[in-house]
């Protein structure tokens, strides 16, 4: 366990040495954030989607889903280096866990991100957007996240191991993301889609990796829908933990360690 | 020397078509994505503080195209300038007779986002046809000219942001933060109204960047806007030149 904790503190001693370098990231999250907010409450303004947002609950709705983002960012990019760069045989020989130690070093920064998200919500608050949850819908709300965060781990490990054959691959990683953009509730709420495209997200997983948790914080999901979400996201779990443990010990084998 | 460049830049990206290609898918869904988006508000409603359908698509085409030409010549500017500087691999590029803020922003063609330009020209084409704006020469001259001074503010704004390298060593985050401003120039941002100071005035460069090229495409000459753009372009250019050569005495190779 030590050592697992001094990869985490090595990771955020990184993040202090790189302190502006950080900001600029929480910089242009928030900025990109804001704007398309505004633009929702001007969209509000003409009527539109009223019966289910206002422009408080936009808010945040906007500030939930890159909360939910920011938790369950997989970091595919923390193992595809790696492998491109042969690194990886240094850690596969190592008596650590290659994954733990992954999953380790990307929880400062992910903390730290959340926790300037949750000052922008208290600052909302101090404002007078008013916003409660009961015990039983946080903890709810964290149990989804959590699975949520699981599952694009492993969906990560799946795109990572791609980097075994193939010399670049983050536009497979953004190929997927960029479906899912729409599909997750990230460019507009789900409610909003057109029928086909709504029918089409519930049966693939980017809706209970972002939209359903972030409904959860906001209150507003049914019973009946808890359940649902909750079985999907263990189902997509299970898929894609199969799929990227076999992709990986494939990969494993075929991979030389002298770079790509 | 850019022809060249590209040429290279080319070259590299075909001996990885998949790659190539799965941008090629990227970007197509990511714009139909934007243009689903603007569907589904405008089934609901005929415009959003005066700018209807067809006038928001154009921006989203306007802004699409900017980040595809930005591609296509000095957003590389945001990659591997500040590994050079963190490795000290910049020396080299000194040592060369060119000059170099040139060699800085144009040391490579992202050409994985080459099909954002055919992509984004076919919206345009589609709004203007739907639209159907007289002067069409007149405009797209203007257009022409605006969407240079975009070009130039952006390309400012990034040399004033990459400066900062030479002092803060690691700012590959600035990507991120420039590719946010990219990306929301592709609303309507002056179809934003009744919001506080602070939030207007954040949407000022972004309206600038991509609406009013939009505007004066479709026909509205909104003259202080166009004015205040062109002025801010120059402004910016020298601006942020002089504040690049200035932080090139902060560099002291791989140490720095």
């Amino acid at each position: 366990m030590k050592k697992y904790l001094l990869f985490a503190w090595l990771s955020a001693q990184e993040i202090v040495e790189y302190r502006v370098n950080f900001f600029w990231r929480v910089a242009g999250t928030i900025v990109s954030t804001l704007v398309l907010y505004v633009f929702w409450v001007a969209v509000l303004g003409t009527g539109f989607g009223t019966h289910y947002y206002n422009t408080q609950t936009i808010g945040l709705y906007y500030l939930f889903i890159i909360l939910v983002q920011t938790l369950t960012n997989p970091e595919i990019y923390r193992v595809a280096n790696r492998i491109y760069s042969g690194d990886l045989t240094i850690d596969i020989l190592k008596p650590y866990s290659f994954t733990a130690k992954v999953i380790v070093e990307s929880i400062p920064e992910k903390l730290l991100q959340a926790f300037i998200i949750i000052l922008i919500f208290l600052l909302l608050q101090t404002i007078g957007v008013k916003h409660s949850l009961t015990w039983e819908q946080a903890e709810l709300a964290l149990v989804a996240l959590f699975l949520a965060w699981v599952g694009k781990f492993f969906i990560g490990l799946l795109l990572s191991s791609l980097a075994f054959w193939f010399n670049r691959i983050h536009g497979f990683e953004s190929l997927i993301w960029n479906i899912g953009g729409l599909l997750s509730g990230e460019i507009i709420p789900i409610v909003f889609l057109p029928k086909i495209l709504l029918d089409t997200s519930v049966f693939l997983p980017f809706r209970y990796w972002l939209y359903f948790p972030a409904q959860l914080l906001l209150g507003k999901v049914t019973k009946p829908e808890v359940v649902n979400g909750f079985i999907w996201q263990i189902v997509w779990i299970i898929i894609f933990l199969i799929l990227s443990s076999v992709m990986w010990k494939k990969g494993l084998k075929s991979f030389e360690g002298v770079g790509r | 020397m850019y022809l060249r460049i590209f040429g290279l830049s080319l070259m590299s990206e075909m001996t990885h078509r998949e790659n190539f290609w799965t941008w090629v898918a990227i970007h197509t869904v990511s714009l139909a994505s934007l243009v689903m988006f603007f569907k589904v508000i405008f089934a609901a409603t005929t415009n959003i503080n005066g700018w209807t359908e067809f006038q928001s698509l154009l921006v989203l085409g306007v802004g699409t195209l900017i980040g595809g030409l930005g591609s296509l010549t000095f957003f590389s500017f945001m990659y591997q300038f500040g590994r050079e500087i963190q490795n000290g691999d910049f020396d080299l590029k000194l040592t060369k007779p060119i000059d170099i803020h040139y060699l800085s922003a144009f040391s490579y063609v992202d050409v994985e986002d080459f099909i954002v330009v055919p992509n984004s020209i076919l919206l345009i084409i589609y709004a203007l046809w739907k639209l159907n704006p007289s002067h069409i020469l007149l405009n797209i001259t203007g257009f022409l000219v605006m969407l240079l001074s975009s070009l130039v503010i952006l390309f400012s704004l990034l040399t004033l942001v990459q400066s900062l390298a030479f002092k803060l060593i690691r700012v590959d985050s600035i990507s991120n933060f420039y590719w946010s401003i990219v990306n929301i120039a592709k609303y309507p941002a002056k179809a934003i109204r009744g919001i506080s100071i602070a939030a207007s005035v954040l949407l000022i460069p972004i309206a600038i960047i991509s609406s009013i090229p939009a505007e004066v495409l479709f026909g509205r000459w909104e003259w202080t806007w166009i004015v205040g753009s062109i002025i801010a372009a120059v402004g910016l250019f020298f601006l942020s030149r002089r504040v690049f050569m200035s932080s090139l005495r902060h560099y002291s190779s791989a140490s720095s």
